[in-house]
């Protein structure tokens, strides 16, 4: 019966190797929509390993020159103004960071470490990040004020990095070079802390301690505040006044994280809702399309589906093998398509969307093409099954 | 003979109207993603008000020091455009301005969330600003420091209430007092150079820190009296930054160029240590992405175009026998299927206005009003034409080799 079909698809090969590759490029759009969708809402229900509400971010205005170290007079200035902040009674904590959460800034790097390259994202705080973040420990501890005269510079990371780089082993203690006679020593253990919030992959993340004392650490421009739940918000004005006093020379701006989340959040799902429509319009119109090429052929092929009739086939026969053919059809661009997109983990896709989704992505995918050939068969075999025998042949 | 392939076109077009909706569906849909994202970068690339003029202008967006180990990219400091681009030789004029930043301002106990630019005198020379009061300020206001602001209209109406006036009235911004000295029409943000909503000289920053940075916060233009003087400038500017010397010696080259808008976007994708011409590998990919993006719409319009050519079998039978050669066919139905496109790529044009109008109105970028223009009709034209052709081509050839006894005969193909 297959052989058969065969035969009867490779008899019209020209017409069906167009069909063939316009749902094999349809494979590709619809496994590239779903496996980006499946991936993004499976990061929205996992936790970020932070507590945006309630934050604050004082974003201040200066540029250390790439790479080298900020003046004893800046890291005063920033620090003095982290003092000032923590004295207000609506403040329960505050923080120094340097690529904040949803801050559109990031820090990344490739490290070898143990004969293997991993990559990181790194940020470099105060101690009193994680009051302000609701970071949590899971093992060891997250800074505190014996790290300010530690010779090494004491690291958190958080589970993600741990596994990566140890496996099973204790990351607390573990060293790793800086640069030369520096080392970082990891201190603590934290919950998979995702930077870019409820639509960014996991990362592997790894917080740098940075002193009050300038003795080391690379100062950030943002101060991260956390208030009382309910803080009046006329207390930014009283806040920037305040800190406008304490370091006149300094330019900044005070930003709400509820704010900033929703700005980098639209950043990441705007261009995927463009893209989910154009590519549903794309699927809608090779569906029509396809509709109209198999209505067509059905028409064309009157006389070989007479015949058929003519020697005792039924009409639910003729159906069925109108539909075989569609789904044969299919069968052969789907096995083009999984082919390609099995090369995708080898050329490192899986660094960029986990396993998981790549797999419902193609799964999705098959479901989606296999249920739209078949529905777009359905009309035209329909139309094909009704022929009778008489009107078929008679058309000769 | 092209108005009978014309009216023979709307005829068959006429005739099996599923086959129609579904042509004019996919060719109407396939142009209006093109003419969409073509008007969004004819709003980020074209030269428009206030930065009418800058097919003549080439600047410094991004610079970038690269040593052994270590690699920092970034928009260029006040020192490196003050040293490298301010008075290049051959220049008609030249200029340093900061990046917009967004800063709060407190305002009759109301928080203003705004953009605000630091600018030199002939920031105002070079683009064109819309001034609906008053006027820009000097490079003078800019040596001695005066804390004088140039607004936008809309930023007036937030500051001061909606038909007043602002001339001379004040405001605070990050602890300094200004004095308005001119409002402007309100600038879409897609514009990189000319987009703020409150403009000060570059002197009434807080510290004098800034004149010290090579790297960071800064971006420098130069107007050419000429498109055809890009050239000198530039050789001007990579000898003048051959002399560049690292003081932090982890770095030891650096990547710098004088760019068109296209070139900078090029800059940013293709990585500043592209060698060529970035413009022209820019233009590349995005045809590239255009082309990827019509593949689907083209193999679906081809088959059907082959459906509907077998359909007409006996009328090219009809053609061939009384003489037709294959190349008069060739041409008249790829003259149908432009008619057919050209059709569908109206009722696309109709609807790209709705939804430019619609994502104007939705202001997913600030200030940006997506309009239709000339230039962007002519593009979509353009676009329906190529269709039209790509898609035509092949059943066009198909149908040329049908056998006229075949046809006639109504047998098989």
């Amino acid at each position: 019966m297959i052989l058969h079909l065969l035969k009867l698809v490779w008899n019209r090969k020209r017409a069906n190797a167009l069909i063939v590759a316009e749902m094999f490029v349809s494979f590709l759009v619809i496994f590239a929509v779903l496996t980006a969708a499946v991936s993004i809402s499976g990061g929205w229900s996992r936790p970020i390993g932070f507590d945006w509400h309630d934050v604050w971010d004082v974003s201040m205005e200066f540029d250390i020159d790439g790479g080298t170290k900020a003046s004893p007079e800046l890291h005063a200035s920033v620090m003095r103004m982290l003092d000032e902040v923590k004295r207000f009674p609506q403040v329960s904590a505050a923080a120094v960071s340097n690529t904040p959460p949803y801050a559109f800034s990031t820090t990344e790097g490739t490290r070898r470490i143990n004969g293997k390259d991993v990559t990181m994202t790194i940020d470099d705080v105060t101690d009193g990040f994680a009051d302000v973040m609701h970071v949590k420990v899971v093992r060891g501890r997250w800074f505190n004020e014996e790290d300010e005269v530690s010779r090494d510079i004491p690291v958190v990371v958080d589970t993600n990095f741990a596994k990566e780089v140890y496996g099973d082993a204790d990351p607390i203690g573990q060293k790793m070079e800086e640069d030369e006679n520096l080392f970082l020593r990891i201190v603590g253990v934290i919950e998979p802390f995702r930077k870019d919030g409820e639509v960014s992959a996991p990362m592997n993340m790894m917080f740098r301690h940075v002193a009050h004392n300038a003795s080391h650490g690379r100062l950030g421009s943002h101060i991260l505040v956390r208030l009382h739940p309910g803080t009046n918000p006329l207390f930014e004005n009283e806040l920037a006044t305040r800190l406008r006093q304490v370091a006149p020379d300094m330019s900044f701006t005070v930003r709400h994280m509820d704010g900033m989340r929703t700005n980098a959040l639209r950043a990441r799902l705007y261009p995927l809702i463009a893209g989910g429509v154009v590519g549903l319009f794309l699927i809608g119109m090779v569906a029509l399309g396809l509709t109209g090429v198999l209505w067509q052929n059905v028409t064309r092929r009157t006389r070989e589906i007479g015949l058929r009739r003519a020697m005792g086939a039924s009409g639910a026969h003729v159906h069925r093998q109108i539909l075989a053919e569609v789904a044969l059809l299919a069968t052969i661009a789907l096995l083009i398509g999984s082919i390609l997109v099995w090369q995708l983990p080898i050329l490192g896709a899986f660094s960029i969307v986990s396993p998981a989704s790549f797999t419902a992505g193609f799964l999705g995918a098959l479901a989606t093409i296999y249920a739209l050939t078949v529905l777009c068969g359905l009309y035209p075999s329909w139309l094909a099954s009704r022929l009778q025998p008489a009107d078929a042949l008679r058309y000769e | 003979m092209l108005t009978n392939y014309i009216k023979v076109a709307l005829k068959v077009l006429a005739r099996r109207k599923f086959f129609t909706f579904i042509s004019l569906f996919g060719i109407s849909f396939t142009l209006l993603v093109l003419m969409v994202a073509t008007a969004m970068l004819d709003n980020v690339f074209a030269p428009r008000a206030p930065e009418s003029k800058f097919d003549r202008v080439i600047g410094v967006y991004r610079i970038g020091f690269h040593g052994e180990n270590f690699n920092a990219t970034g928009n260029p400091g006040y020192r490196f455009i003050k040293e490298y681009v301010l008075d290049l030789p051959g220049a008609e004029a030249t200029s340093v301005f900061s990046n917009s930043s967004t800063i709060g301002m407190y305002h009759d106990d109301r928080k203003i969330e705004t953009h605000l630019r630091r600018t030199d005198g002939a920031y105002w020379r070079i683009l064109d600003f819309d001034f609906l009061e008053g006027g820009p300020f000097s490079e003078d206001d800019n040596a001695n420091a005066s804390f004088v602001a140039v607004i936008t209209d809309d930023m007036r109406t937030k500051l001061y209430g909606g038909g007043s006036k602002a001339l001379g009235k004040t405001f605070e911004a990050d602890g300094q007092r200004f004095r308005v000295v001119g409002v402007v029409r309100a600038v879409p943000i897609t514009r990189e150079v000319g987009f703020s909503e409150i403009w000060v000289p570059i002197r009434t920053m807080k510290t004098r820190e800034y004149e010290r940075q090579w790297m960071g916060g800064f971006g420098g233009i130069v107007l050419a009296r000429n498109r055809s003087d890009f050239e000198a400038l530039r050789r001007e500017f990579t000898q003048r930054t051959s002399r560049f010397v690292f003081e932090d010696k982890t770095f030891n080259r650096l990547a710098a160029g004088l760019d068109t808008r296209l070139e900078f976007a090029g800059r940013a994708v293709l990585g500043s240590q592209f060698k060529g011409n970035r413009a022209l590998v820019f233009r590349g990919i995005l045809a590239g992405l255009a082309l990827l993006f019509m593949l689907l719409p083209t193999m679906n319009l081809v088959s059907i175009n082959l459906s509907r050519i077998m359909e007409r079998a006996s009328e090219i039978g009809v053609r061939k026998a009384f003489g037709a050669s294959s190349r008069t066919l060739i041409g008249q139905f790829v003259v149908e299927n432009v008619v057919l496109t050209v059709i569908g790529g109206l009722i696309g044009f109709v609807l790209s206005v709705a939804v430019l109008a619609a994502l104007s109105r939705m202001e997913l970028i600030p200030y940006a009003i997506f309009d239709v223009n000339l230039r962007i009709f002519f593009y979509g034209l353009l676009l329906a034409i190529f269709f039209g052709l790509i898609s035509g081509v092949y059943p066009a050839w198909r149908m040329s080799r049908i056998q006229a006894v075949n046809a006639l005969r109504g047998g098989a193909l």
